[in-house]
């Protein structure tokens, strides 16, 4: 016979399976009955799990860790406070991703700084060597006119 | 330090609840930090034990659970109830060490165990060589069986079945709802009641 309760309402009657809610539905459902068994089986064999007391050293031990936070520097402390997060590799991950984001853009921006100057140089250089020129030119005009005048006052 | 902590601050007229004797300690009551110490030592570590299967661990992870409430001190709010505040602390820590270890060390915590034994507990006071055997036999597969559930459902489980939480102090710990909670029991122990049926 297939239980007509839903999951939920199984579930707290099985896990308080000593109420009268439960002993009520367990006299009418055969199956809840089995497994309410089961379970309680299953509880007694957890039951033999048993651990051994704590170390007489662990006071001892923790209290000179407390020791140590006590006399830590505000680094030392923040250090702490973010190791965590770097014992994470999610976290290691992302930090060397935006690290490797943030070289990229800086690196990113001098190339273009770099290459704005070399574009300034170089006009600068072609205006150097334009009014050079052109001051050629001005002493040719001048040797030309001092060649005219010197002709017509010979003649 | 441990005398500082355990003589600093004048003698402790018995407080009501853990939640108070943390704010104590908030207020550098240090004698206050020692009894909470007292109090709740053995269940984290035991809890502790349960999940991660090697005594050492336990205690080492227990220490990390008590240290983190002393750094946290200054900050602290009663928010909610101090147990829940202190196994949320400790499944986390729990939770990452089996995250970190599971592949290495899944194999050694089925063989090892030998520090961390229990003490047989049986009525006869000289159990015999065969007694001895079929309790260890036993034993094993409970620890098996509970070591191979999703490690929420074994936290879960562990504090229902151990240290008797209600569902709502559970659903603390794991940060879900209470019904999320009941279902992770019911199919825990399901699966239990499947794997250790033939003890039955």
């Amino acid at each position: 016979m297939k239980c007509a309760l839903k999951e939920s309402e199984r579930a707290e009657l099985l896990l308080r399976n000593t109420s009268q809610a439960a002993t009520n539905h367990f006299e009418q459902c055969s199956s809840c009955r089995r497994v309410s068994l089961e379970q309680a089986a299953l509880w007694q064999a957890m039951d033999s799990w048993n651990v051994r007391p704590v170390s007489s050293g662990f006071n001892r031990s923790l209290y000179a860790k407390i020791e140590a936070v006590a006399h830590e520097t505000w680094y030392e402390r923040l250090a702490a406070s973010v190791r965590p997060l770097f014992a994470q590799p999610a976290w290691a991950l992302g930090m060397a991703g935006a690290l490797f984001a943030a070289g990229f853009v800086f690196d990113h921006q001098a190339t273009r700084e770099h290459q704005t100057t070399i574009q300034v140089s170089t006009t600068e250089a072609e205006q150097v060597e334009k009014t050079l020129d052109d001051l050629e030119m001005l002493r040719q005009f001048d040797l030309v006119s001092e060649e005219k005048e010197t002709a017509s006052k010979t003649m | 330090m441990e005398q500082g902590v355990k003589n600093g601050m004048g003698p402790i007229t018995a407080p009501d609840t853990d939640a108070q004797l943390m704010l104590r300690v908030r207020d550098g009551d240090g004698a206050s930090f020692s009894l909470l110490l007292e109090k709740h030592r053995s269940s984290v570590i035991h809890f502790l034990y349960r999940m991660v299967q090697d005594f050492a661990v336990a205690e080492e992870l227990g220490q990390e659970v008590f240290l983190r409430v002393y750094r946290s001190r200054a900050t602290y709010e009663p928010t909610a109830k101090f147990t829940t505040w202190l196994f949320r602390i400790a499944t986390h820590l729990a939770l990452n060490w089996l995250r970190d270890g599971r592949h290495e060390r899944a194999q050694e915590r089925l063989d090892a165990e030998k520090d961390g034994a229990p003490v047989l507990q049986v009525s006869d006071r000289k159990p015999s060589v065969e007694s001895r055997m079929v309790f260890e036999v036993k034993l094993n597969e409970v620890r098996g069986a509970i070591a191979s559930l999703p490690d929420k459902q074994r936290a879960a489980v562990l504090m229902h079945k151990y240290d008797e939480m209600e569902y709502s102090q559970i659903a603390g710990v794991l940060s879900c709802s209470e019904s999320a909670v009941k279902s992770l029991l019911f199919r825990a122990y399901e699966t239990l009641r499947a794997r250790l049926a033939h003890m039955a």
